[in-house]
């Protein structure tokens, strides 16, 4: 670590080491998605697949149910939530010029938390039932919120990214009230569902929900690195982006409307998983520095490593059952990230 | 050439800026002069595109209020009285932030730098820089923003808010003698200035604003006047002749002396 810091501050310029960083995280990644197809409840291990492959005998019927309609769905849906995640938490916090924002900010998580619970304790008013209406809901309400804040928060065309705090504030003020009444209105079975929602899981993932999740966040993942110039000037402030000839009002429409894109998808397919959005983008910018064009899409990739260990942490853990991954990312994130806050004040003071 | 008719602006429904007309022309250094509260960032901002404003402003002959920002971002460049870097960049990662909206242009930003007096600051955490330092950081980002001083498509225009408020006095005379420079060879430079002295030692013409409204503007011998500025700054203030340049310069703390 001192070494490349040192590497780095003969040059003042860290790109290179951005793009080196892109290449090792692809690594983790690939690491971290050997290590999800090769373990789980069913015993079916990478070894034997890797050698059912090599030996050129194929693979049993067994082995191919559990490799393709169990663990590659889940790992693609992993990757894409926790890439969705952590690219989303960048994009806020370069938005709102701030470290610890998160996608909350935005009335993204307020909105889907609700629409979940609606569906869940609500749902069974319904003349019909689908397993699709929780997700559903969620996504809807997450970009209902998204929307009511964008109008409330623009005025002339120019919207005030203050506004946007504050509304967000009173929105998950509400949306959480309502959530209240809910809750005291459900039954046994409706609080379980509930508290899992609220935990997160992998635990449901299957082909629909990634090909579900992935027309909202693969565009969000792609085209969010265009923004990252635009969110580099924006830490000079709006005027001074402008001055310099960023289109800013776009930019934040754009972010925003990803964010909604990107969060509410993920939050409708995994259910609300935190910590990923703040941990990713913060390590990064101390490996290599705050420049969005790169913490994007590295962001993407680490995103995605980290989700999908958590998940095969959650796996393993008490198998054959099985933790919800939020527990899994904070009881591992928080302990690293107040170490990280750390070390970051002692390297500062010596 | 700056062009600026009527420029009224209203802020939270009071008028800050009335009817202000101000011509610049590029090859000369502009100042705006005035006591506090008389309008002059609020003048820079609106022809900056911050402010909405009525009346008329064009820059080589281009409507400011209309023009799309890219447009404005080619042809001149900002330096804002304060500004807030809200993630920590190296010194040059900063400065490089003016490069975005015009990739090819001719200023690297380590001779931009070095030209700002901050070679060998590249690496640094521009966090960890003092105010003073800051502030040049800005001014080298801005002359990347820019490159040369005149384009194909005519001058580029600096625009700066107070550029010396944050230096000590050798860094002042550096910092006006580039804003010089540039509008030496061909740029044209719109700045708000405190201090009459450097006005008087570096700018061609001056515009002087009191209560929001332009109340002189002219050569520099023509606007800094005994009278006038007594006037404008309601306190009483005498020029004197610099022996040696036969520049005007203002004995600033004669007043205080006398009292002795």
């Amino acid at each position: 670590m001192t070494a490349t810091l040192a590497a780095g501050q003969s040059e003042g310029d860290r790109r290179a080491r951005g793009a080196r960083a892109t290449w090792a995280l692809l690594v983790l990644l690939g690491f971290a998605a050997l290590a999800a197809l090769g373990s789980g409840a069913s015993g079916v291990s990478l070894g034997a697949v890797l050698r059912g492959i090599w030996s050129g005998e194929g693979l049993d019927a067994r082995t191919q149910l559990v490799l393709f309609e169990i663990r590659l769905p889940r790992l693609a849906v992993g990757m894409m939530v926790g890439a969705a995640l952590a690219v989303s938490g960048a994009l806020m916090q370069g938005l709102f010029r701030n470290p610890l924002a998160d996608p909350g900010l935005v009335g993204v998580g307020a909105g889907s938390g609700l629409g979940a619970v609606v569906a869940i304790v609500l749902g069974g008013l319904l003349p019909f039932q689908t397993p699709w209406l929780v997700p559903v809901a969620a996504f809807a309400g997450g970009w209902c919120a998204t929307l009511i804040l964008y109008r409330v928060a623009t005025r002339q065309g120019r919207t005030s990214v203050a506004m946007l705090l504050l509304a967000g504030i009173a929105l998950a003020a509400l949306a959480g009230a309502i959530t209240g009444i809910l809750i005291y209105l459900a039954d046994d079975n409706e609080l379980r569902d509930l508290t899992f929602w609220s935990m997160g899981s992998l635990a449901g993932s299957n082909w629909d929900k990634a090909v579900l999740g992935l027309p909202f966040i693969l565009p969000v993942l792609l085209f969010a690195p265009l923004l990252g110039g635009g969110l580099n000037a924006l830490s000079l402030g709006e005027a001074a982006a402008r001055h310099i000839g960023h289109p800013v009002e776009r930019i934040k429409l754009l972010s925003v409307l990803g964010v909604a894109a990107a969060v509410g998808a993920a939050t409708a397919i995994a259910g609300g998983i935190g910590f990923v959005g703040i941990v990713v983008p913060h390590l990064l910018r101390l490996a290599t520095g705050p420049d969005h064009t790169r913490l994007l899409p590295n962001a993407a990739i680490l995103g995605a490593a980290l989700l999908v260990g958590a998940d095969t942490l959650a796996r393993l853990a008490v198998a054959p059952a099985e933790l919800p991954i939020g527990i899994i990312t904070a009881i591992l994130g928080a302990p690293v990230f107040l170490w990280i806050l750390l070390r970051q004040a002692q390297l500062a003071e010596a | 050439m700056l062009v600026a008719e009527g420029i009224t602006v209203s802020l939270s429904g009071r008028r800050v800026l009335e009817g202000v007309d101000l011509t610049a022309r590029a090859g000369e250094v502009t100042a705006i002069v005035g006591p506090n509260g008389s309008g002059k960032t609020t003048l820079l901002k609106a022809l900056s595109g911050d402010l909405p404003m009525s009346g008329a402003a064009t820059l080589n002959g281009i409507a400011i209020a209309t023009a799309p920002v890219w447009q404005m971002a080619a042809l001149r460049a900002v330096l804002a009285q304060q500004i807030t870097v809200s993630f920590p960049f190296t010194v040059l990662e900063v400065v490089r932030l003016g490069l975005t909206a015009s990739a090819g242009r001719e200023t690297d930003p380590r001779q931009a730098l070095a030209r700002v007096g901050l070679a060998g600051y590249e690496a640094r955490p521009y966090p960890h820089l003092s105010g003073g330092e800051q502030a040049r950081v800005h001014l080298a980002r801005v002359l990347v923003q820019l490159g040369a001083p005149v384009g194909p498509d005519g001058p580029r225009w600096l625009f700066l808010d107070e550029p010396v408020a944050a230096l000590d006095i050798g860094h002042q005379l550096q910092v006006m003698q580039l804003a010089h420079d540039f509008a030496r060879a061909g740029g044209g430079v719109l700045a708000v200035m405190h201090d009459l002295n450097l006005t008087a030692r570096f700018a061609r013409s001056v515009a002087l604003l009191a209560g929001g409204r332009l109340v002189a503007q002219g050569g520099v011998d023509a606007v800094l006047r005994d009278d006038t500025l007594s006037a404008a700054y309601r306190c009483p203030i005498r020029l004197n002749r610099a022996p040696e340049s036969g520049r005007w310069y203002l004995p600033q703390m004669a007043g205080a002396l006398d009292a002795h």
